[in-house]
């Protein structure tokens, strides 16, 4: 987790959005989406 | 791969037009249901003892794909969300620091992980349809609240095998 988002990665107040996609011959048919907030 | 890199990582509201939102447990053909009619049995092909409970689901009805998103403890519980909003974005409190084991039935403790993680689930089969993994590329991308930001492209690395 630090390597890429920070010394701050798992701190309170931190930040993340995870999204999942699917793409047909490059075109996105369908999304999923979380929003975190660590504390 | 190419391609992928033109689509919009956050598409503007109602750019996806199929898609159905939901909290709550995958299609029965997105786990391993030991074929029992009880559900204490059920679990997903990639671990025992994970449960396909508790996703954020969006599936797509006109390429009859399920996309699910969970967030838990690592090796613990379920984390709920705490609100969704109408495009399906799902809000979750997640413990800050490392895994801690004692509570929330995460067995011990682990200072080089995370608190929490994260599984993910896609299934191409929805509705009888006979189309696979092959048939698709799939993307996730993980931002921070900084601005950091992780983009993994699934592989397909054979027919059929795409880890």
């Amino acid at each position: 987790m630090k390597a890429i988002f920070g010394t701050d990665a798992l701190d309170h107040g931190e930040t993340y959005d995870i999204v999942l996609q699917a793409f047909d011959h490059g075109k996105i048919v369908a999304q999923v989406h979380d929003a975190l907030f660590v504390n | 791969m190419a391609k992928l890199e033109k689509q919009s990582a956050s598409p503007p509201p109602g750019q996806i037009k199929h898609d159905d939102h939901s909290i709550g447990t995958l299609d029965s053909s997105s786990y391993d249901t030991k074929g029992t009619a009880t559900t204490a049995d059920d679990e997903m092909y990639f671990g025992d003892g994970d449960k396909p409970t508790y996703y954020n689901i969006s599936v797509d009805d006109k390429t009859h794909i399920e996309l699910g998103l969970k967030i838990h403890y690592r090796q613990g519980d379920d984390i709920t969300p705490t609100s969704v909003d109408a495009d399906g974005t799902a809000h979750y409190i997640v413990p800050a620091g490392t895994q801690v084991g004692g509570a929330h039935n995460v067995p011990s403790d682990n200072p080089n992980r995370a608190a929490w993680n994260f599984d993910f689930s896609v299934n191409t089969g929805l509705d009888g349809s006979t189309k696979t993994l092959d048939n698709f590329d799939f993307r996730i991308i993980v931002t921070s609240g900084d601005g950091e930001k992780g983009v993994f492209d699934m592989n397909h690395l054979a027919p059929g095998n795409t880890p």
